[in-house]
């Protein structure tokens, strides 16, 4: 019995060796009850849904009557049933989650059923991208699930979802997603183009996209926004943007994007104009004053004492009198002291963080003042860097900023105020260089694009924001008629 | 290639900047010089600088020393002092009593030659020797802290008009204006106070004007942002005008020179009995009549004395094309004068 079964599926012994290794490769022959043909199910038993097979393919493929492979898109209720009679595909099938479906009397053709387990984790609040207001579904790491989200706020029939494979071990699923009749076709195909020239094997998240993707890989600035809102991807594709979604991966990628787009959060655009367009410039305040302020204290101590007001002289001086070091070592151990703390948040779990940032915060700061290594201006200076630098709504764009402080440190130290002005023109002319996807990453500041600021440092009101944004040369750049949008009618005009 | 030349460089040219750590400089915050008592030498200078203390107190060193130059008198210092002595803190310059009259122009020259030193630095003569001004014991946040508090809110609020450094050195090069100074003195060893004003041919004092005209100089020079004056009324009674505003304008024609002064400001105390709008006219007349009679007679003043620290003549350049200043020095002599001043009470207070 055992021999006679091997010599009859001689055809697919090549492709069989190398499955049957594996523990959960099965293949199962039956027998139909009425027209007594000998049929086999082969299928990933790690991939499969058992309850589909029980239920759903075998007391049909069993009861009824059945005689060849056609036969089963009758039987089977199943939505896709696929017939093929290429044996490349059967592989490719397999680790697709689909039940093949074999007949001894047709060697050439096979059926395919798709019988894939789902598991999908329920929707959770967004905890990156999280806001006070608006809706609080983020997504998880089911791409089906993620694009039904994005659908659901988008049902059109323009926006197009195409879908490559990724990785040559992974096999990952990527989407691209845009409107047909808004989004600039230059950007759609630069985006199919890198991601068809990836050459990865194992893509395990859609942070490894935006790596391989980016224009320039060797600059510390993302140059593709991440989202775990499917909000905020429904607004950018309204606006023209391309979304990519990376199945396995909870987070969503734009672009092209601008640099101030990585310091605007969603929930701008949930409030009135006027307090979003003043957070959003607490916001960029922020990001300067995180940069910029320890750089400018070393700077001033150790070159510049013309520049501190003469009532600041006595804080200053009082506080440095009994530190051994030099301001340049003393900014550098506290800089690295909550690199550490941060660090050490990140990697342990939520109530053991706390104590750290506590133990951290308090005695650390407190202690190494006391005990007279650092000033205690310093402390302050140092802990409001970093507390501004959390305001970042971009978790990616946070971890850059906090970075870009050491070189501004360095050069600081070394040529005082000149540093920091060298440091930031390397700095500007290395942001005027970048590019998402061809486009410039500074605009609407450079190229400065007027039209565009609407929605950038500050954000106007929706009335004003009629038009699409330019830098993306969409196809229809209008979003309303601004005519008929400005008058507010009551009801009985 | 180019990666690595630029490496270099930042390397090599790190070297060329001088680091001065804050906590180990010793900053000169206030300097008086003067004349030296060994002819050999030209200054005897006083420098002071701060010691902060844990508590933040803070304590007030001199050193002396003398020299031909200002730098001399800085090695003088260097060689006393702890730590390297900076001198971009410097806040307040006093001139003492003999050098003032000497000239102090070279000094000043000094200061604005140094990069270091900023542009609003106050330059003040004394009456006493610079140097024991310098040792006084004034307040609790420094000597030069002190000093310069002092003329800083007098300028902003009172009497003096505006100056400093820069205002000095701009006054002393341009033609058809003379240079004024705030003067001050040392009344006890924790008191300092303002007791006029120096004013200045080229740089060599020559006349100090009392606290009693520093209301009408500072209206001929300057403009009022926050004056007060009491005035005087028939019966005894007196009002007091406060909030003052004023602003002047000055106008040359041929040999005649016509000043409008305008004044405006609120009455906030009066010792008679009802302030009726009478009583305000008779206020507002009195300060006009005496606002014309007391500014004609500085500027007769300065006339005779043959300086202008009101600048008609760098008003008269800008007024006229063809503007020559040796004629107009003797012009000057001959000029004659007409003060027209307008005072406008604006409120009598919050109650009738």
């Amino acid at each position: 019995m055992k021999n006679k079964r091997i010599k009859e599926d001689v055809e697919h012994k090549e492709w069989e060796q190398s499955f049957i290794k594996s523990k959960d490769f099965k293949k199962i022959f039956y027998y139909n009850q009425k027209t007594n043909v000998r049929f086999g199910l082969t299928f990933m038993a790690t991939l499969i849904d058992e309850n589909i097979i029980q239920d759903g393919i075998l007391p049909n493929l069993l009861e009824d009557e059945f005689s060849e492979i056609e036969d089963i898109k009758q039987l089977v209720p199943v939505a896709d049933v696929q017939i093929c009679d290429d044996p490349s595909l059967i592989e490719q099938k397999l680790m697709n989650g689909y039940v093949m479906l074999t007949i001894e009397t047709e060697l050439k053709h096979f059926g395919f059923i798709a019988a894939q387990k789902e598991i999908v984790r329920g929707l959770s609040h967004p905890e990156v991208e999280f806001s006070v207001i608006g809706p609080k579904e983020a997504f998880v790491e089911s791409m089906g699930q993620n694009l039904n989200l994005i659908r659901k706020r988008l049902p059109v029939k323009e926006l197009i979802i195409e879908e490559f494979t990724l990785g040559s071990l992974s096999k990952t699923s990527v989407a691209i997603l845009y409107m047909e009749n808004i989004t600039n076709e230059d950007n759609v195909n630069t985006v199919r183009q890198r991601l068809k020239n990836v050459k990865f094997d194992a893509i395990t998240d859609s942070s490894y996209i935006v790596q391989l993707i980016s224009d320039n890989s060797n600059s510390p600035f993302p140059q593709l926004l991440d989202t775990e809102r499917p909000d905020r991807v429904a607004g950018i594709l309204a606006e023209g943007k391309i979304a990519i979604v990376v199945d396995g991966s909870p987070h969503v990628l734009i672009t092209p994007t601008t640099l101030v787009e990585f310091f605007s959060s969603f929930e701008d655009y949930f409030l009135n104009w006027i307090l979003s367009s003043f957070f959003r410039l607490i916001r960029l305040f922020a990001v300067a004053f995180s940069i910029l302020i320890t750089p400018i204290y070393v700077a001033t101590l150790s070159y510049h004492y013309e520049l501190i007001p003469k009532d600041l002289m006595s804080t200053l001086i009082t506080s440095r009198r009994e530190i051994p070091f030099p301001p340049i070592l003393e900014a550098l151990f506290l800089e690295l002291t909550i690199e550490l703390l941060r660090e050490a948040g990140a990697r342990l779990p939520t109530k053991v963080g706390q104590t750290i940032g506590i133990v951290g915060g308090i005695v650390i700061g407190t202690a190494s003042v006391e005990a007279g290594l650092t000033s205690n201006v310093l402390l302050i200076i140092v802990a409001l860097a970093a507390l501004a630098s959390f305001t970042t709504p971009v978790y990616r764009m946070g971890n850059t900023i906090r970075l870009l402080r050491f070189p501004f440190l360095f050069f600081a130290e070394l040529w005082g105020l000149l540093g920091i002005v060298f440091c930031f023109c390397v700095l500007l002319t290395h942001l005027t260089r970048l590019t998402s996807l061809g486009r410039p990453f500074l605009e609407p500041l450079y190229p400065p694009r007027v039209v565009d600021m609407k929605d950038a440092l500050i954000r106007l009101p929706f009335e004003k924001q009629s038009k699409r944004p330019i830098f993306l040369r969409t196809k229809n750049p209008i979003r309303f008629n601004k005519k008929k949008a400005k008058k507010k009618k009551d009801i009985d005009e | 290639m180019k990666k690595q030349l630029l490496i270099c460089l930042v390397l090599l040219l790190s070297g060329c900047v001088d680091k001065e750590i804050l906590d180990e400089i010793n900053i000169e915050v206030g300097v008086g010089y003067d004349l030296a008592e060994d002819s050999k030498d030209k200054y005897r200078g006083t420098v002071l600088f701060q010691e902060f203390q844990p508590d933040k107190s803070v304590i007030n060193r001199t050193f002396s020393g003398s020299g031909k130059l200002r730098q001399d008198l800085l090695l003088d210092v260097t060689r006393q002092s702890s730590e390297p002595v900076v001198t971009g803190g410097l806040k307040v310059a006093v001139f003492g009593p003999e050098i003032s009259r000497e000239g102090i122009y070279d000094l000043i020259d000094s200061f604005q030659r140094d990069a270091s030193i900023g542009a609003r630095v106050f330059v003040v003569t004394s009456e006493d020797k610079a140097e024991d001004v310098m040792k006084g014991e004034y307040g609790t946040r420094g000597n030069s802290t002190y000093i310069y508090n002092l003329i800083q809110h007098n300028i902003d609020h009172r009497d003096i008009p505006k100056t400093n450094l820069h205002i000095v050195s701009r006054d002393y090069y341009e033609t058809g204006k003379d240079t004024f100074l705030p003067r001050i003195k040392k009344i006890a060893d924790d008191k300092v106070e303002i007791i006029g004003v120096s004013l200045f041919d080229k740089d060599k004092e020559v006349e100090i004007l009392p606290l009693k005209d520093l209301f009408f100089f500072k209206l001929l020079v300057d403009k009022y942002s926050q004056g007060n004056f009491d005035v005087k009324l028939e019966k005894g009674n007196l009002a007091a005008v406060k909030s003052i505003k004023s602003k002047h304008k000055i106008k040359i024609i041929d040999n005649h020179a016509s000043i409008n002064i305008n004044i405006e400001g609120i009455i906030r105390e009066y010792t008679g009995r009802k302030l009726t709008s009478e009583v305000v006219n008779d206020v507002e007349k009195k300060l006009e009549k005496k606002v014309e009679r007391e500014c004609l007679k500085l500027l007769k003043q300065f006339q005779e004395l043959g300086i202008d620290p009101v600048g008609l003549g760098q008003i008269k350049k800008t007024q006229h094309r063809k503007f020559d200043y040796k004629k107009w020095e003797d012009e000057y002599k001959t000029l004659e004068f007409d003060v027209k001043c307008n005072v406008d009470v604006e409120e009598t207070g919050i109650i009738e």
